[in-house]
């Protein structure tokens, strides 16, 4: 069963475009997965009680002053360092790598997750693979520019086959080029949750953190404590994934949920409750899988702002320009939950809007107009990521016949008013007897646009609209005008009902008949 | 037969004299005031006729409200008969005698004849006179021989003349004379009194120093009697005066004009000589420092040095080829404008000086060459470009040089790229949002070639690339140029100074020494605070041209054939528009309200037309020209209806509170729009809407305040598919964010435009939203008014049908234009 269509390649977050059908689509049988199993080594150890397995790389670059004892020196202090701060949480290796060309930053850019990545969509037999060496591996480098030294690195996370974006620092001090290392193995560092229940009613997610059970109470209390000991803490952000696995053991494919946080709550040795926050109407289901494993990692705030951008579902290469984009706290705000809105910003020429970070708040509900229409209502987290992209559906058939039917409620203003001025007029001619200026101001009202121009009008509008959502297979944007012109057609009959009429000319004949 | 009407003259005589009597305090009431009245003829007895020395010239009110009056003065005693006209008048004595003369040479045959012929002899002895109240029988006989002298009632009136004059009353006496010259053109005397008055009054102005009014009564007197004892000799005094004055003050325009005055007159004149001789001497010493002035190189000094010595005496002897010579190396080119650009007003879009200012001082990678109905592109940059891949590219090859005449600089791929650096920068303040969604590559492949690849296909590359080329951030610092220009790389005339009343460009490129020709070198634009005075300046030759004519001055100026009147390709359209920030104009009632409340043809007729002919105005329905394939003709213009508009003002007063807020209206400078905006808010006055209208604090309303509410602008649109956009947000840009104030299906439908992939859908989505947007009413076009710039004849080079008033200035030239040496 082909489950996500739109996903053939490894999954890649930051540049995954998520289709809002699929979201809508993520139904109990689509998303069941994150109630399965955690993953199978967890068979034999608890999630909580395995040490990540982490090989850490350092490349230096080609220069003089990096000798082998410095090089040496600094691999020592770095292996150290982690060691004192994970303890028994990492089994890990600290080693000196040449394969990073060049050593530093670009080096590290040129990197291509390819190279890491696991995925096998079709084994080529059913031959168990054994599990991979390493839980994570940080890819560092070290090169000197004049007085400067320049450190960088990335991680390459298994379970998620996603390379980081890179983390890089600058030292003036030889002797702190090992702590700066540390520092980015402790920046890149996302832990990694295992989903153990669910209860969607109450948004409520109970998970295990990797090597969880090490951390003592004390330190997890320790508001200073470093964060490689701690992983998280309450408020962190995780985000939830899939891993589906080939009957070999290999890893198929690996899906995020989209438009899904979970709200850490608390954490003890290990056993982690989330809220979870969503935009999508079933995310998580009950039925369990041994070969999909549901999991998260936890993400930090690590750019300013992040780009979002909206699309057209069927057709990417339209990006939604001009579109009103608001931002509240609460998903529905009511007396209970106030939620001014934060901002209410236009997406630009491509679609894009740079939502930037909100201290106060680290989730947003954003919501996407069109017209009288809302588009999408889904949380968002900023500065997770530099861009996410949003598929949604054409509007346009429907905006478009919003704005015709606004031209025909202003007509109906300037004949309504135009009507009524000229009923002033008849009737004080009525009253002056003078029936050659009464049959002017008849005639004039005969020639205004009458209640069948109107339906006549909207109808045209109708028609035109059905035609072009039928094109479109748009059942929704069909059902949507019709009632827009329903509406319409019942504000001109209120309006321009023929009573008045037949009332003043009733006056008429009566007046004349005296 | 003798005694009977001498009794009876002496009875009239009587009662003439009574009469007088009567009239006499009347007469000195009305008359000058005089210490000794002269003494009153005493009707004492009969024979008391009065004497002619007693009797005083009759008041210009008797002489002009009573009846006419003749006197006879009688020989012997002195005495005088008034009477009633005498005829045959004037000279009555000799005509009665030269008539009896004639009588006794046809003597008849026959005794009746005869009988006859010696009464009517006889009678011609006497002159019949009338007296005045003199009863039943006025008539009176009185001998010939008896009268001394007949003083007609047309004497008594010159006579008067030549006391007035003598008072000094000269502008009573004109009226007097000119009140008998009407009756009796020909009476003997008034010629001469006409000229002595002319020349009193001549004096008289001459003695007030009022010499150029001496000047003109002089000329008159010279036309009418050039011999005139002493006119010669005041003539050269007066001009000498003037002419001195003239050239103190090195108005030699002026000078040569008294001077030629003189010299039609009198050629031989004395003063005429004097005058030719000196100014000939100072015109030769200005020519003589142009002429160094060239040898130095300084071709801008010595121009203008020709020029002064031409202007001194342009009929100085080999003056002309000199003045000439350094005029061609270095012209000049005069333009006599309204406003010029920059100035401090209220206004706060471009005038339509910015826009001329603009156009003169920047030249586009592709502008618009000539428009009609769809616009021709032209580039002074690239020399050709080819479309390639179905439109997703297209190479573009540079011009390697530029012409002599070319007054902007040669520029490279890396130019281009540059400026496209700085647009395709969305940190960069010139961040054009537009180019960055078309753009997805530029590579510059020699440094005469470079290539653009689109990731959509434009339907207008040239429209797209309409900018000009910019400087790097550091150039812009090393410039040394105008501030406002630092980061502008392709110039093409540089402001140079800026004055109270006029503004001075020159090209950025100088022409070199080596140019075979050379164009115009530098633009002088003049204000003037009419365009009449504009006119008679361009009519004298101070200016060359128009660069906007008044609408009402064009007819005439065609007329005269004097001059180039040239329509440009494009109309004036007038528009209003909102500010988005307006709270009561979001209202779309209240702006319904507003639209049809403007009488827009009676304000097109009386405040921008004058006078014109209707056809050089339309109304119009889109901010755009109507012959544009962007014009629904279907869209019909929004009627005058005061009862509709009081209606919908009603229906929004409702939703605005109940009270509809004093709005406040921005408008272009321009008088004729200032008075159309002025009869605008008289109207909304008249439903209920009260505007103000801001103009004269010469202090700059900001764009993005509250400090106003409607704007009265004017714009040419060539190209509606891509300055649409920028035009109704009042930008330069088409930025997405400047549409957050249209509703969500207006806003789109423009995006839609901006989007459209082939010409067919643009063109329909135009018209869509000409039809929407005037439904909407998110904006009020009014009219378009043709436009007009008038050049002289000695400027050359100039289109037939420009876009834009100095379109191709560079290569323009102004002939040297001598002024006549008597203007």
């Amino acid at each position: 069963m082909r489950l996500f269509p739109l996903i053939t390649r490894p999954f890649v977050w930051p540049r995954c475009r998520i289709a809002v059908w699929a979201i809508l689509l993520w139904g109990v049988g689509l998303v069941s997965p994150l109630l399965a199993q955690t993953p199978s080594a967890a068979e034999e150890v608890e999630w909580e009680l395995q040490p990540y397995r982490v090989r850490v790389a350092v490349a230096f670059a080609n220069e003089p002053r990096f000798t082998a004892t410095y090089r040496r020196q600094v691999l020592q202090q770095l292996h150290a360092a982690i060691e004192r701060s994970t303890g028994g949480q990492w089994i890990f290796q600290v080693e000196e790598t040449t394969k990073i060309v060049p050593a530093n930053s670009l080096g590290l850019k040129n990197l291509s997750a390819e190279k890491f990545r696991s995925l096998t969509e079709n084994p080529q037999n059913d031959e168990p693979v054994s599990p991979p060496k390493f839980d994570k591996q940080f890819l560092l480098t070290v090169n000197g520019n004049g007085s400067q030294y320049e450190v960088a690195g990335r991680e390459w996370d298994e379970q998620t086959q996603e390379l980081s974006d890179i983390s890089q620092a600058v030292t003036y001090e030889r002797r702190a080029v090992a702590e700066e290392l540390f520092r980015r193995v402790s920046d890149l560092f996302h832990p990694l949750l295992a989903v153990e229940d669910v209860d969607i009613a109450r948004n409520f997610l109970m998970l295990k953190l990797k090597a969880g059970a090490y951390v003592p109470l004390d330190v997890a209390a320790d508001p200073d404590a470093e964060k490689l000991r701690v992983q998280i803490r309450k408020g962190t952000l995780l985000i939830a994934f899939f891993r589906y696995h080939n009957k070999n053991g290999s890893v198929r494919q690996v899906q995020f949920l989209p438009w899904t946080y979970l709200v850490v709550d608390s954490v003890e040795r290990g056993r982690v409750t989330a809220n979870l926050v969503t935009g999508i109407r079933t995310p998580l289901g009950a039925k369990t899988s041994k070969r999909v494993h549901s999991l998260a990692v936890a993400r930090e705030v690590e750019y300013p702002a992040t780009t979002l951008q909206i699309q057209l579902r069927k057709n990417p290469d339209k990006k939604l320009a001009g579109h009103y984009i608001t931002a509240t706290v609460e998903k529905y705000p009511d007396e209970e939950n106030p939620a001014p809105e934060l901002f209410k910003r236009i997406t630009d020429r491509l679609g894009r809007l740079e939502i930037p970070v909100i201290a106060e708040h680290d989730i947003l509900w954003l919501r996407i107009h069109s017209g009288d229409t809302l588009l999408a209502l889904v949380p968002f987290a900023p500065g997770l990521e530099p861009k996410i992209v949003l598929d949604l559906p054409d509007d346009s058939i429907r905006l478009a016949v919003e704005g015709d039917l606004t031209q025909v409620r202003a007509d109906l203003i300037d004949t309504v008013a135009r009507r009524a001025a000229l009923m002033i007029r008849a009737r004080k001619a009525i009253a002056k007897k003078d029936w050659k200026a009464v049959d002017e101001e008849m005639a004039n009202l005969d020639n205004l646009p009458s209640l069948a121009e109107f339906r006549q009008r909207i109808n045209n509008v109708r028609i035109a609209a059905a035609r072009d959502a039928e094109q479109q297979q748009s059942r929704l944007t069909k059902r949507r005008v019709d009632q827009m012109c329903d509406e319409a057609i019942t504000l001109v009959e209120k309006y321009l009902s023929e009573d008045r009429i037949n009332l003043l000319k009733q006056e008429i004949r009566d007046s004349r008949g005296k | 037969m003798k005694t009977k009407p001498f009794a009876k003259l002496f009875g009239g005589l009587l009662a003439g004299g009574l009469l007088l009597a009567g009239l006499m305090p009347l007469i000195a009431q009305d008359g000058p005031s005089s210490p000794n009245p002269p003494k009153q003829p005493e009707n004492t007895d009969e024979d008391a006729l009065p004497k002619y020395e007693d009797l005083k010239v009759p008041t210009v009110k008797q002489l002009l409200l009573e009846p006419p009056k003749d006197w006879i003065r009688l020989k012997k005693t002195d005495e005088v008969i008034i009477c009633e006209p005498v005829y045959p008048r004037p000279n009555t004595i000799e005509k009665l005698e030269k008539e009896r003369e004639k009588l006794s040479q046809n003597r008849p045959v026959g005794d009746k004849a005869l009988e006859e012929w010696r009464k009517k002899r006889f009678d011609l002895n006497y002159l019949n006179v009338i007296l005045p109240d003199a009863g039943d029988a006025p008539e009176f006989r009185l001998a010939l021989e008896d009268i001394e002298e007949i003083i007609y009632h047309e004497e008594l009136l010159l006579r008067r003349v030549d006391l007035l004059i003598k008072e000094g009353d000269q502008r009573k006496a004109f009226e007097l004379l000119y009140q008998l010259e009407r009756r009796l053109p020909n009476w003997p005397g008034i010629e001469d009194r006409k000229n002595y008055l002319l020349f009193m009054q001549a004096e008289g102005y001459r003695e007030k120093k009022q010499f150029e009014s001496a000047l003109v009564f002089f000329e008159q007197l010279h036309q009418r009697k050039p011999d005139y004892p002493e006119l010669k000799t005041r003539l050269g005094e007066v001009a000498d005066v003037l002419v001195e004055d003239a050239v103190d003050a090195e108005d030699f325009r002026q000078a040569r004009h008294y001077l030629g005055r003189l010299r039609r007159m009198e050629p031989d004149h004395t003063i005429v000589k004097k005058w030719r001789t000196e100014l000939t001497n100072r015109a030769s010493k200005v020519m003589d420092q142009a002429k160094a002035a060239t040898a130095e190189g300084k071709h801008d000094v010595a121009a203008t040095l020709a020029k002064e010595a031409i202007s001194i005496w342009p009929d100085a002897s080999n003056l002309r080829s000199d003045y000439i010579t350094a005029w061609r190396r270095f012209q000049r080119l005069h333009a006599g404008v309204m406003q010029l650009a920059g100035q401090p007003t209220e206004f706060f879009l471009p005038t339509a000086a910015d826009q001329r200012e603009e156009y003169l001082t920047r030249t586009k990678l592709f502008s618009v060459s000539q428009s009609q109905g769809r616009p021709r592109y032209h580039s002074r940059y690239i020399e050709q470009w080819e479309p390639e891949d179905l439109g997703r590219r297209a190479v573009f090859h540079l011009r390697t040089g530029c012409f002599s005449w070319e007054a902007r600089p040669p520029a490279t791929a890396t130019d281009i790229v540059n400026t496209f650096d700085q647009l395709l920068d969305p940190s960069h303040e010139l961040y054009d949002e537009r180019l960055a969604s078309y753009l997805e590559t530029i590579t510059v492949k020699t440094p005469a070639e470079l290539e653009l690849k689109f990731s959509r296909v434009p339907l207008r590359t040239e429209a797209l690339l309409d900018f000009p080329l910019r400087r790097t951030e550091f150039e812009a610092k090393q410039y040394q140029g105008p501030a406002d220009l630092a980061d502008i790389y392709s110039e093409r005339f540089l402001p140079v100074e800026r004055g109270k009343t006029f503004n001075r460009y020159r090209r950025a490129i100088p022409q070199s020494e080596e140019s075979g020709q050379f164009y115009v070198a530098e633009v002088q634009e003049h204000q003037y605070e009419s365009h009449e005075e504009a006119i008679r300046d361009l009519l004298r030759g101070k200016i060359d041209m128009i660069p906007r004519a008044r609408i009402w001055h064009v007819d005439p100026l065609i007329k005269s054939n004097q001059f180039f009147v040239l329509k440009q390709d494009l109309p004036r359209v007038h528009v209003l528009q909102f500010n988005p920030k307006s709270k009561a104009l979001r209202n779309r009632e209240f702006r319904r309200a507003l639209v049809h409340s403007i009488d827009k043809k009676r304000i097109l007729h009386e405040n921008i037309l004058q006078g014109a002919d209707a056809r050089h105005a339309k109304l119009v329905t889109a901010p755009y020209d109507r012959d544009s394939y962007a014009y629904n003709t279907l869209v019909e213009p929004r009627e005058y209806n005061l009862v509709l508009s009081v209606a919908l003002r009603l229906a929004s007063q409702k939703a605005l509170g109940g009270q509809i807020p004093e709005l406040k209206m921005v408008c272009d400078p321009d008088p004729p729009i200032v008075a159309a905006a002025e009869n605008m808010i008289a109207n909304w006055k008249r439903v209920g809407i009260p505007v103000k209208l801001v103009n004269n604090t010469g202090q700059l309303v900001s764009q993005d305040s509250e400090a106003w509410d409607i704007v009265y602008r004017t714009g040419m649109m060539a190209e509606p598919l891509t300055e649409l956009w920028p035009f109704l947000t009042m930008q330069s840009r088409a930025r997405i964010a400047d549409l957050e104030h249209l509703p969500d299906w207006l806003r789109q439908e423009l995006i839609a435009l901006d989007t459209a992939n082939d010409w067919k859908t643009a063109i329909d989505q135009l018209r869509r939203l000409h039809r929407l947007l005037q439904a909407e009413v998110q904006l009020i076009p009014l009219w378009q008014v043709d436009e007009y710039a008038v050049y002289r004849r000695h400027l050359e080079g100039f289109r037939q049908h420009p876009m834009y008033p100095y379109q191709d200035i560079d290569h323009w030239t102004v002939g040297a234009w001598i002024p006549p040496e008597s203007p």
